[in-house]
């Protein structure tokens, strides 16, 4: 369905100097400044498949759906969408898409809802029958009813945000493109708007591309995960793997009698780990120990602290993804 | 509440001015494109003048038109500003509460502010057309500049820009009780811009009109002062022109700050 | 064509709807317009007081190219003016993206998206200033002239729009281009009186560089019987294809530099 091939994308900006003579030679001059956004990156997805699409602030993700979607033109590399370039065949390509950007809807500011979507159905020529079909799905997935008449800048954060996808949606596109359509949303809300992703995609077999910063949005929605960083591409699998390789790191909150009795290095000696695999901090009166399973057995920890002092309560956790991606994000793992 | 002293605003003067020096490069090409209007008036009078037969029009000779023109542009720079839209403005967001609880006057807070951009115009456009009239009527006619003429053209603007901005913060606070100020502004605009005298000189208004004119403030913001300028308003018909001014000031000015009190009584009572 | 008419119905019926929760605004800024262009024929009614004619025009000649100036300017103002706001702010601020998601092409999609209704009241002044102006010159007004009439402010409303399309599109390179597209705007003054008055350079500019002169000046000279058809009316059409055909250019360029706006 998508086919990126070694984009790269350049930003120029001309370099501006100070002073008024400096800003009628900025007019004249031609001295740019450049920045890589996307730096060879490749992938290709199949249709019904929903990737999720992350990194850090700043990595490239954006600018990638905007190239996918027909917006930017890549310096340099490739893209096809279902046989289509989309920066060469816009008008095509946009037949084929719906795009959602959390940061700016894409609505008729001053209009009810309900306007935008019989706008919408003209512009994408959506006939009569599939009209009522979608906008019946939609509205009761979405739940848009309650708001179909207000005009849209005084909708909620949450009712615009589901507006959008439905708006986004109307024409049943084959690929839909969301970025960051969780942002600023209330639990309650994220739910909701997860769970209509999850539908449309299940009902019309819609290829989805997503970007977050909630890695819980990837958790719930996406096989399959694309990490980019720094405009390059760092993993490209699915979540299950991610968790296998580096989902090792327990974490051990106990209560004890005496929390500074119990030491890490003692331990680390014994076995030979490294200030990552174990350590241990006090807070609040808590001893919270970290440790990497395939290293050291948890049972072997939890007999050194019962040989210390006296054990209370105790609780234990997983290393959750958003840790794992952090790490990743800093480069603190090896992807190889 | 202790006064403060004039000092404490100057630094709304000093903002005004330094964000206008960031835009200087589309500000000139602004300035530029509003000079094409004045640069096709200049081509109408030179054939008007040629298709007369006569020397002079209204009093006026061809030279006295040219620098009437362009000494309008001066002028306007004293009088071109958005202190209504800027007062209107906060008025309708509520935000001129906020000036209630600070140790300031709000009349002067705007005064200042506006008062930078006129610095800012009268620096980096009036001063410059200024100079080239002053040269080219030097140069090419032998008229020496009048230091007299011209500094009571600076006293005279400087009135006008009183005038007018007591003018548009009466405008502005009318918002409080009507609500259309953006296209009032509009309109306002349109009438000043002629009534003032800067697209063509009072004298070739009909009789009727220029009676009524001159119950008006109108004449007081570019037409006297540049009339000062040209010499045409002398001792004491200078002197008249002047107190005719500080009549507008005056009548304007406390209009305004009784204005402002009932304003004042209506936010604090009604909460905005 | 009928779905772009049809589109374009559609967008311009909402965008009219957003108005009309300002009407108030809008028909005080419409008064606000009348006003403008009373005291512009008042200015002209004042300066022939003095002389018989300007450099061989009457006054009703002068007063006929000065309606005739309005009607190009509003045909363009009516459809086009979204291109002042492409210049001021939709590419600096990203804002553009929509234009390129959608099955339209992008240009007719910024168009369709938003009309400016002041230019009724320039339309409805230019017509009142040439009808006037007409009756009492007693030209010979036939089926040529009239036909010619309409094609020469059309093709005027085209050039205006190539012109604003040029230095519109800049903002793709530049970001913001408004204040360079206000100084050429700014330009088509010079051509509501009779261009004789001006010098050579002038007139060459505004010939042929921003020809704004065939926005009014020229045409209504045709039809004021003082150029041929050739020069009033086809040389018009000519100058419009060609300078259309290059601002469009331009304007694909610019969608390929195009750059969006990060967060
Ligand atoms: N229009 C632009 N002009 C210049 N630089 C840009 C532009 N858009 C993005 N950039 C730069 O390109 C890089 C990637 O930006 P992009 O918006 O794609 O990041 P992102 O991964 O979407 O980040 P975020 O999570 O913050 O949304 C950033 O360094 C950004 O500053
Ligand atoms: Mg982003």
């Amino acid at each position: 369905m998508i086919e990126v091939r070694d984009i790269i994308k350049d930003f120029s900006s001309v370099k501006r100097q100070p002073g008024l003579m400096g800003s009628i030679k900025t007019l004249f001059s031609r001295e740019y400044t450049h920045k890589r956004a996307v730096d060879h990156m490749s992938f290709s997805v199949d249709r019904g498949e929903v990737v999720g699409y992350i990194g850090p602030n700043g990595a490239g993700k954006s600018t990638t759906i905007k190239m996918m979607t027909g917006i930017l033109v890549p310096t340099s590399g490739n893209i096809q969408v279902d046989g289509i370039t989309p920066y060469e065949q816009r008008q095509k390509n946009a037949m084929n898409i719906g795009v959602v950007f959390g940061q700016r809807t894409q609505l008729w500011w001053d209009l009810p809802v309900r306007e935008t979507f019989s706008i919408l159905k003209e512009i994408y020529n959506v006939n009569d029958a599939d009209y009522k079909k979608r906008m019946s799905f939609l509205g009761e997935v979405l739940e848009l009813e309650p708001f179909l008449a207000t005009p849209v800048r005084s909708l909620s954060l949450g009712q615009r945000m589901r507006a959008d996808l439905a708006a986004a949606m109307i024409h049943n596109p084959k690929v839909l493109y969301l970025d960051e359509p969780t942002i600023g949303l209330d639990v309650v809300v994220k739910e909701n708007v997860r769970q209509a992703i999850k539908q449309l995609n299940a009902e019309f077999n819609t290829t989805v591309i997503l970007t977050t910063h909630d890695l819980s949005d990837i958790e719930e929605l996406c096989k399959r995960i694309i990490i980019i960083d720094n405009g390059r591409k760092v993993y490209d699998g699915t979540l299950a793997e991610i968790k296998s390789r580096f989902g090792t790191m327990r974490r051990l909150e106990l209560k004890v009698k005496n929390p500074y009795a119990f030491k890490a290095e003692p331990l680390r000696a014994k076995y030979g780990l490294s200030g990552d695999e174990l350590s241990c901090e006090v807070v609040d009166g808590q001893l919270n120990i970290e440790l990497d399973r395939n290293r050291i057995g948890i049972q072997e920890v939890i007999n050194e602290v019962l040989a210390k002092t006296e054990l209370v309560d105790m609780s234990l956790f997983e290393t959750k993804i958003e840790e794992i991606i952090k790490k990743i994000y800093r480069n603190e793992v090896n992807m190889e | 509440m202790r006064e403060a002293s004039l000092k404490s605003y100057l630094p709304f003067a000093k903002g005004t001015f330094q964000s206008l020096l960031s835009y200087r490069l589309n500000f000139f090409l602004y300035v530029i494109g509003e000079l094409t209007t004045v640069f096709a008036t200049y081509y109408i009078w030179l054939a008007v003048y040629k298709n007369s037969g006569s020397q002079t029009l209204h009093g006026f000779s061809l030279q006295d038109m040219f620098t009437y023109i362009f000494m309008c542009q001066v002028a306007l720079n004293f009088v071109s500003n958005d202190a209504s839209y800027e007062v209107a403005n906060e008025v309708r967001e509520g935000s001129i509460a906020m000036n209630l609880i600070r140790p300031i006057r709000y009349r002067m807070v705007i005064l200042f502010r506006i008062l930078g951009e006129v610095i800012y115009n009268v620096c980096f456009v009036g001063t410059p057309i200024l100079l080239i009239v002053c040269g080219v009527r030097y140069f090419s006619h032998g008229i020496a500049p009048d230091l007299l003429g011209i500094a009571g053209f600076f006293l005279s603007a400087v009135m006008g820009f009183l005038i007018y901005f007591y003018f548009n913060f009466i405008f502005g606070l009318s918002a409080f009780y009507i609500s259309n100020v953006w296209g009032m502004n509009m309109l306002k605009g349109a009438i000043i811009n002629f009534l003032s005298g800067s697209m063509i000189p009072i004298q070739f208004f009909p009789g009727w009109a220029q009676d009524i004119l001159a119950f008006m403030p109108f004449n007081s913001l570019i037409y006297t002062p540049v009339m000062i300028f040209l010499g045409k308003y002398q001792g004491m018909e200078a002197v008249k022109a002047l107190l005719i001014q500080v009549f507008w000031v005056l009548l304007l000015g406390i209009s305004g700050v009784l204005l402002w009190q009932k304003a004042i009584k209506k936010l604090t009572i009604q909460g905005g | 064509m009928k779905r772009f008419i049809r589109l374009y119905t559609k967008l311009s019926a909402q965008y009219l709807k957003t108005l009309l929760e300002y009407r108030t605004d809008f028909i005080i800024g419409l008064i606000a317009f009348f006003f403008i262009q009373g005291f512009g024929i008042a200015f002209l009614f004042m300066v022939f007081q003095n002389i018989p004619n300007l450099n061989g025009w009457s006054f009703y000649e002068v007063l006929f190219i000065y309606g005739f100036a309005n009607l190009p300017r509003a045909l363009d103002h009516l459809v086009t003016d979204n291109l002042w706001i492409l210049a001021g702010r939709i590419i600096v601020r990203g804002e553009f993206d929509k234009y390129l998601l959608r099955p339209m092409n992008p240009l007719f999609y910024l168009f369709a998206d938003r009309f400016q209704p002041d230019a009724f009241g320039e339309l409805i002044v230019g017509i009142l200033l040439v009808v006037t102006a007409l009756t009492k010159l007693s030209l010979h007004i036939g089926l040529i002239e009239i036909v010619g009439f309409i094609i020469a402010v059309l093709a005027g409303a085209v050039i205006y729009t190539s012109i604003k399309l040029i230095f519109a599109s800049l903002a793709f390179w530049m970001k913001r281009s408004q204040s360079i597209l206000f100084v050429a705007y700014q330009m088509a003054n010079f051509t509501k009186y009779p261009m004789t008055i001006y010098n050579k350079v002038i007139n060459i500019f505004l010939t042929f560089i921003i020809p704004f002169a065939f926005t009014a000046f020229i045409p209504a000279s045709w039809l004021l019987g003082r150029e041929s058809f050739a020069y009033g009316v086809l040389a018009t059409c000519g100058v419009a294809a060609v300078f259309f055909a290059g601002g469009y250019a331009l304007w694909n360029a610019g969608l390929k530099s195009y750059e969006s706006a990060g967060n």
